[in-house]
């Protein structure tokens, strides 16, 4: 059922709206609910197209609301499309073929199918039953995942006694035991502190690395995709602004970096507007923006023309780069 | 053929994990004790109304002291058994989104429901049927002149019965893809026939119009027909109507189910659950 | 101002707070609600539907006679009509604050409501209100009020005035008896069940106690206080009960709204107490 070429993932002009109920506050209004609805036409997805080859680690960034979760839904077969097509290792996700379900995991942020009295142990035992995992199968990758995300400890515990990063570890076991060839994983960092995050991270990292599975990252964090992804795809308001790799993101959005100063004495914008384009002053110290190339260039003169305490080059974050990107014209 | 085999093992497989969880999940939840005390509680209720019913006027339609109890016992078992909450259980789940998981799995979601449903089965008769039988052996009027043939025979009233509950519950299920008001509507259903069925009172006490008309309808199978059985009241003409009747109305609704699932997964994917 | 004064001062402020408060928590409980606006038309069809099936369903005894331990079926439709009654008090006002125990507790809510200037139990117990079922006290009146007309039995002032006593001891009972449950999950740590329990001592009721006979009977009217829901109020309407429960039931109502209040209060410490 393939034929659409070598891609994991095809999307091609989807389109997915939804009919949402408006109500305002107010006990009068809720009276009135009663009687008459009004109704708008959500755009949660607005006509995107784009393409995964299998093995790779795509990050699908985007504001809340942007359509990422639509767009997954889309692709597990949660959802059916209004317009467009989808498809995913050749089946269509809506027909929800038990092969095409088979080879599939989605991941949903702070939303657990694991058996909340039970310990973590009794939801992967159902899920080897379910997915028909052979024992030494089953064996071998409980293990491996067992390994990476630290769970040796966890395993007996109920669920319910567990915290939100040890809950999280326990579901992407749970969702991985089957060994899916293709992972969604929807904002799968959502909530944890830092530490979680991190492990999380560095969990997804190796077993991309391992495994060669395509992987479909949402998140609105930066942190995840900088550390898994090389390429990145930006959407909002349902619409893709941007796809491609992130060190080409960078070159487009930010053909600049940024040199911090720190004068002797009160800097003036007028005296420093001549180095470049001046982003701000603050007594003695300033912010310009320089072109990628000049930078050695006007480091240089800086130092040799001004009383200059310290100078130092940076990278503009990749959040404001991002934000530029979604930044409404 | 072997499609047909290799589905059949591959469901087989699926099942005794699935119940295996169910059951340690039931085991798990605390307050089933309280269920059980709240769902025994109205059988024995009635069974000591129609008690003080006989002692003040003397045998109700022949029925006696003997024969009430006997009923009301084995009614807090079947009751358990036969009655399905599926439709709450399906509806929270559209609710919270767990609807989502399930439909993610390479496993039918009835299956799925169903599995849940012989877990918390297996737990309830665990303990209900030790007392069913203690009562039977040692209260002096609690009588089921049943053989090993015929106690064979009620297991599988029973066993028909709980799938045809289950069946009807899932297909009103169904219309919460709809509407908020799948579980009202089962209500309805379930609250006409309980006249029907031998839960507001043994059928044969029942005006005669009304016990002609649960022979053909479905409610019987669930509580009257399989308690009718036990207590050897039918002869066999009735007993091969009884189960014709079951298995119709299973078909029936198995039919209904299968049909309308199919629409109600495109209802979920077109407006997101 | 005397100190008092002041007290009194206090007291009428922070009633009339209370009430405020109340009017402002059951608010949001009925706009809630609204949002799913069939439910409202079609919890008013089922409760209708439900009466029906009550009145029918006792119906089925008096095939045989005419009389069961005493009582007509007209005067036992007064008593199936003061169990809606009753059971839709619970149902609006007991079952949605019970069932979010759980949560209070799992979730560190509890903890979070025990640091607010506004006592505990209130916020606890009456919290949330619901609607959906404001229909089963109106219709249970309603068929009560049939009853004592069908039963031949004419309405004096002193009847209604008794039913009315005694009806209020009955909802404070029922308080009483839900504190209790909520003080025993704050014990367990969980409400699961716990509505269900009262769920069914409240079922008992949907009969006139004497229908019980013997043991049972004495247990519901002295150990779990079943008579007192509906039994007791019924026969004050229908002009057939015991003078002496005018003093009693109110005496009981105040004794068991007092222990339940200490049972709260104690399982409140021991929780503070376990979580610091």
């Amino acid at each position: 059922m393939s034929g659409i070429g070598n891609d994991c993932i095809v999307i091609d002009g989807l389109v997915k709206h939804f009919r949402v109920h408006r109500r305002q506050a107010g006990l009068g209004a809720s009276l009135r609910g009663l009687i008459r609805r009004h109704y708008d036409v959500v755009r949660a997805v607005d006509d995107i197209s784009f393409a995964i080859a299998p093995g790779e680690v795509v990050g699908f960034l985007g504001p809340n609301g942007a359509g990422k979760t639509t767009t997954l839904k889309c692709l597990s077969g949660l959802l059916h499309p209004n317009a467009g097509r989808v498809r995913v290792l050749g089946h269509e996700p809506a027909r929800r073929e038990r092969e095409f379900l088979g080879a599939i995991t989605l991941v949903m942020g702070q939303r657990n199918q694991l058996f909340w009295d039970l310990p973590a142990m009794e939801t992967f035992l159902v899920n080897q039953a379910i997915y028909r995992v052979p024992p030494t199968q089953f064996r071998t990758a409980l293990d491996g995942l067992v390994a990476l995300l630290e769970l040796e400890d966890l395993l007996d515990k109920q669920v319910r006694q567990l915290s939100l990063g040890e809950r999280m570890r326990c579901e992407l076991a749970a969702a991985l035991l089957h060994e899916p060839q293709v992972l969604f994983l929807d904002e799968p960092t959502l909530g944890l502190d830092v530490a979680g995050q991190a492990a999380i991270r560095t969990f997804l990292a190796a077993y991309a690395a391992e495994r060669g599975a395509t992987i479909l990252l949402t998140s609105h964090y930066m942190a995840d995709v900088t550390a898994l992804a090389s390429r990145v795809v930006l959407i909002d308001d349902g619409t893709l602004r941007y796809d491609g790799s992130l060190a080409d993101l960078v070159a487009t959005f930010a053909p600049y970096r940024l040199v911090r100063v720190t004068l002797e004495a009160n800097a003036t914008p007028d005296a420093l507007a001549v180095y470049g384009e001046v982003a701000s002053v603050d007594g003695p110290e300033a912010v310009l923006r320089v072109a990628r190339e000049a930078t050695r260039d006007v480091a240089s003169r800086l130092l040799a023309e001004l009383p200059v305490v310290d100078v130092s080059i940076q990278d503009v974050p990749l959040e404001d780069i991002i934000r530029q990107v979604f930044a409404h014209d | 053929m072997t499609d047909v085999a290799d589905s059949a093992r591959r469901l087989a497989v699926a099942y005794r994990g699935m119940v295996r969880s169910a059951v340690a999940n039931a085991l798990a939840y605390r307050g089933r004790l309280a269920i059980w005390l709240l769902t025994s509680l109205f059988p024995l209720i009635m069974m000591v109304v129609w008690l003080n019913v006989v002692a003040e006027q003397g045998p109700a339609a022949s029925w006696d002291r003997s024969d009430f109890v006997s009923y009301y016992v084995a009614a807090a078992l079947v009751f358990q058994v036969t009655q399905s909450h599926l439709v709450w259980i399906w509806d929270e789940d559209l609710r919270n989104g767990t609807m989502s998981f399930k439909l993610l799995k390479p496993v039918g979601v009835y299956h799925q429901f169903l599995s849940q449903e012989i877990g918390i089965r297996l737990v309830t008769l665990a303990f209900f049927l030790p007392i069913v039988v203690v009562a039977a052996l040692t209260v002096g009027d609690v009588r089921y002149p049943v053989g090993g043939a015929r106690l064979m025979l009620v297991a599988l009233a029973i066993l028909l019965g709980f799938l045809l509950s289950c069946t009807m519950a899932m297909s009103f299920a169904l219309i919460g893809f709809w509407s908020t008001q799948s579980a009202n509507l089962y209500l309805l259903w379930w609250g006409a026939g309980a006249f029907l069925s031998g839960w507001i009172a043994p059928l044969e006490v029942l005006p005669d119009a009304l016990r002609s008309l649960a022979t053909v309808l479905p409610f019987r199978s669930t509580v009257g027909f399989p308690l009718e059985l036990l207590l050897g009241r039918l002869d066999s003409a009735e007993i091969v109507i009884g189960f014709a009747v079951t298995v119709g109305w299973l078909g029936c609704f198995g039919a209904v189910f299968g049909l309308g699932w199919g629409a109600a997964v495109r209802r979920y994917q077109a407006v997101g659950g | 101002m005397s100190s008092e004064a002041t007290g009194l001062a206090h007291g009428a402020c922070s009633r009339r707070r209370y009430l405020r408060l109340l009017g402002i928590f059951w608010r949001n409980s009925v706009a809630s609600e609204m949002e799913y606006r069939f439910n409202f038309l079609a919890n008013a069809v089922l409760s209708v539907f439900w009466l029906a099936w009550a009145a029918v369903g006792v119906s089925v005894y008096f095939r045989f006679a005419d009389e069961v331990s005493g009582w007509t079926y007209p005067e036992l439709l007064v008593v199936v009509g003061l169990f809606f009654a009753v059971n839709g008090v619970r149902q609006a006002m007991i079952t949605p604050n019970l069932a979010r125990m759980t949560e209070y507790i799992r979730m560190g809510t509890l903890d979070f409501l025990l640091t607010k200037p506004v006592d505990v139990q209130f916020m606890v117990s009456l919290r949330h209100v619901g609607v959906l079922n404001w229909l089963d006290p109106v219709l249970g009146v309603v068929l009560a009020g049939i009853g004592v007309a069908a039963a031949d039995q004419t309405l004096t002032i002193g009847a209604v005035v008794a039913f009315v006593v005694l009806l209020g001891a009955a909802i404070v009972i029922l308080y009483a008896l839900a504190l209790a449950l909520m003080s025993a999950s704050v014990w367990t740590v969980s409400s699961e069940g716990m509505d269900d329990v009262l769920q069914g001592m409240v079922e008992t009721s949907r009969l006139p106690v004497q229908l019980y006979r013997g043991v049972l009977q004495t247990v519901l009217t002295i150990g779990v206080p079943v008579a007192f829901l509906t039994t007791f109020p019924a026969e004050a309407l229908l002009g057939r009960g015991d003078a002496r429960l005018l003093v009693v039931a109110p005496l009981i109502a105040l004794v068991a709204v007092a222990a339940a209040t200490a049972i709260w209060r104690f399982a409140l410490h021991s929780y503070s107490g376990a979580s610091s």
